[in-house]
C-alpha cells in the first residue's frame, strides 16, 4: 500500500477556512437540553396521569367517544403521521346523532370590523412525532381564549388545528382550510417544528417528482438552528440578504416573488413579511408569511406557506396568514398543569394514548 | 489522550460548552463532508452534542473524545438517511425546491474550501470521502477506523486503498487539466 502521498498530506489541514459551528448553534444545543430537562412536577404529573389512564381503560370510560374522534387520525407506528385527519361533520338523518366535534370560539366581527358575539369553528388535534426523545407529557393543553376576530364567512371556510407536542406538552394552534387534511407533523432533533396539510381534492403529485404539480398545500415551519434562521432571514427579508451572506449562509432567490407588508422592529430584532410567488401563466401559486426573532431568548424563524391552484382559497389564505401575523407564527399554547388523579378528564388524556 | 480524560468527568453546562468549543468544528466539518448540505450539517451537529450530553455515562475513554463524538455524528447521519428515505417515498412534499439550493452549496464550497485537494475529496463517493477524511484528517488508526465504520480491519484497509486510488486518479486528472 502506498504511504501518504503529497496530496493526502494536504488533508491534514482543515477543509474549510472558517468554522461553521457558531456560538449561536452552541446556544441552541444548550437551550434544547434545558427544554428537555424534566421538572419534578412533570415527572409526578406523568406518573399520576399514567395511573389514572390505566384505571379509566380498565373501567371502559368514554372509549367509544374516543374511538370516534380518533378514527380519522390513524396515527400508527410510522415515523410520521400519515393518515388524513377527517373532520367531516354530523351523521345521516334518522341515525343516532354523531358525537359533537370539539370547537373553538373566535370573536365575531362584521364586514365593518366591529366585533360582537362569537363564532365557532371545528377544532382538531394532531400529535407531533418526535424525531428523537420520548414523550414526556401526554396531556392535551387547553386552547386559550381566542382574540383574533373572524367574519361569519371566514369562519365557514376554516378549521382550527391544535398540534400537540408530546415532549413538553405545549401546542400550536393554526388556522387551516376546513376541508384540508394533515399529512405529517413533527418535532425535529433540534426542536424544529413542522406540520403539512393538503387539499384532498388537489393533492398534486404525491411523489413530488413533478414540480409542476405540487397540489394545494399548507406548510408551517419553525426553526431555531442558527444557520437555518440566518439563511431564511436573508431569503425572506431582502434588505437582510447581504447580512446573511456575510454570515456565510446560502440565501435563496425565488424569481417572481413579491414581498409586501414587510416590516422589522427598531433594532431589527424581529421582522415580519408577507409574500406572493407568481409563475408565468399561473398567477399566484404561493402565498406565505414569515416571521423572525433574533432576541437572545427567542432566536427563531417561522414560516407559513400555502401553495394554491386558482383563486378558490385566496380569501381563506389571507385570513390564515393574518392569524399568523397576529401571533407572530402559530399561536403557542402552554402545557396543561398536571391534574390530580381524580379530576383528569376522559376527553383529554385518553385521546392521544396510542 | 491525557487531555480527553479531563472530559470524562460529569458533563455539566460548562463542560458541554468547552467540549463543543473544542470539537464542534471537527464534528461539523465531518458532517458537512458526509452530507454536503450546510443546514443538514448544522442540525446533525447540534443533534450530536445533544446525544453526547445524554450518553456521556457510556463513554469509557477507550477511544478519544473526538473519535467518540465522530461515531455519534456518524450514527446520526445514517439515522437521518434512513428516515429521509421513508419521508421521500411515503409522504408528499410541498413546494419544489428551487435550483438555487444547490447553487447555495456550490457558493459555500467555492468560498470556503481551503484547498483543491478537499474539492477532490468532495467529489468522491460517500464511503471513500468518509474513510479518507477519518484517516488522513482525523488520523484515526486502522483499528479505530474499522471500529468507527463497523467493518473488519481488512475491509477497512481495502476501502482505504480504493479511496486513495480514486482520489489520486482525480487529482492527476485535475493537474493534467490545469497543465
Amino acid at each position: 500500500m502506498r504511504k501518504d502521498s503529497d496530496w493526502e498530506k494536504e488533508l491534514k489541514q482543515k477543509p474549510f477556512r472558517r468554522s461553521s459551528f457558531t456560538p449561536q448553534m452552541m446556544r441552541q444545543v444548550e437551550q434544547e437540553l434545558e427544554k428537555r430537562r424534566p421538572s419534578r412536577t412533570s415527572l409526578w404529573g406523568r406518573a399520576a396521569g399514567i395511573t389514572a389512564l390505566g384505571l379509566m381503560l380498565i373501567a371502559g370510560g368514554a372509549a367509544l367517544e374516543r374511538s370516534e374522534w380518533l378514527n380519522g387520525l390513524g396515527l400508527g407506528s410510522a415515523p410520521f403521521a400519515k393518515a388524513p385527519l377527517d373532520v367531516e361533520q354530523s351523521g345521516e338523518a334518522g341515525t343516532s346523532p354523531a358525537p359533537q366535534k370539539p370547537e373553538v370560539a373566535f370573536p365575531l366581527k362584521n364586514e365593518n370590523g366591529e366585533t360582537a358575539g362569537s363564532v365557532s369553528i371545528p377544532l382538531s388535534v394532531v400529535e407531533a412525532k418526535l424525531a428523537i426523545g420520548q414523550p414526556e407529557n401526554d396531556s392535551i393543553p387547553d386552547v386559550p381564549q381566542m382574540t383574533f376576530a373572524l367574519t361569519a364567512n371566514e369562519a365557514q371556510s376554516l378549521q382550527a388545528v391544535l398540534m400537540h407536542r408530546p415532549d413538553d406538552g405545549t401546542g400550536y394552534v393554526l388556522l387551516v382550510p376546513r376541508a384540508w387534511k394533515v399529512q405529517q407533523s413533527w418535532i425535529g432533533a433540534t426542536g424544529s417544528v413542522g406540520v403539512d396539510f393538503v387539499n384532498p381534492d388537489k393533492p398534486g403529485d404525491p411523489t413530488m417528482q413533478d414540480p409542476g404539480s405540487p397540489g394545494e398545500r399548507l406548510l408551517y415551519r419553525e426553526t431555531f438552528s442558527g444557520g437555518d434562521v440566518a439563511a431564511r432571514i436573508g431569503t425572506y427579508f431582502p434588505d437582510h440578504k447581504a447580512w446573511a451572506e456575510e454570515q456565510g449562509y446560502g440565501v435563496l432567490s425565488y424569481a417572481g416573488v413579491q414581498f409586501r407588508s414587510l416590516y422589522v422592529n427598531e433594532g431589527d430584532e424581529t421582522g415580519f413579511s408577507r409574500y406572493d410567488w407568481t409563475q408565468q401563466g399561473k398567477g399566484t401559486v404561493v402565498s406565505g408569511a414569515a416571521y423572525y426573532s433574533q432576541k437572545s431568548n427567542n432566536y427563531t424563524f417561522r414560516k407559513l406557506e400555502m401553495s394554491l391552484e386558482g383563486t378558490a382559497y385566496t380569501q381563506t389564505a389571507d385570513v390564515i396568514l393574518r392569524f399568523f401575523e397576529a401571533n407572530e407564527g402559530a399561536q403557542k399554547v402552554e402545557a396543561s398543569k398536571p391534574k390530580p388523579m381524580n379530576s383528569i378528564s376522559n376527553s383529554q388524556t385518553e385521546e392521544m394514548n396510542p | 489522550m491525557a487531555q480527553d480524560s479531563i472530559e470524562t468527568a460529569a458533563m455539566n453546562e460548562g463542560d458541554l460548552r468547552s467540549i463543543m468549543e473544542r470539537y464542534g468544528e471537527d464534528v461539523w466539518n465531518y458532517l458537512y463532508i458526509m452530507t454536503r448540505k450546510h443546514e443538514l450539517a448544522d442540525d446533525l451537529t447540534q443533534e450530536t452534542f445533544i446525544r453526547a450530553h445524554r450518553h456521556l455515562g457510556s463513554y469509557r475513554g477507550e477511544a478519544s473524545m473526538k473519535t467518540w463524538l465522530l461515531r455519534i455524528a456518524r450514527n446520526r447521519w445514517y439515522s437521518y438517511r434512513r428516515l429521509a428515505f421513508v419521508r421521500k417515498v411515503t409522504l408528499p412534499g410541498h413546494l419544489p425546491e428551487p435550483q438555487s439550493w444547490e447553487s447555495a452549496e456550490e457558493t459555500f464550497l467555492n468560498d470556503e474550501l481551503a484547498s483543491e485537494v478537499w474539492r477532490i475529496v468532495m467529489r468522491l463517493p460517500l464511503k471513500y470521502r468518509e474513510i479518507l477524511m477519518l484517516r488522513a484528517h482525523y488520523e484515526l488508526s486502522m483499528e479505530e477506523l474499522a471500529h468507527a465504520l463497523n467493518i473488519s480491519l481488512s475491509a477497512a484497509k481495502t476501502r482505504l486503498q480504493r479511496a486513495r486510488r480514486q482520489a489520486a486518479e482525480l487529482w492527476e486528472k485535475e493537474r493534467e487539466g490545469r497543465g
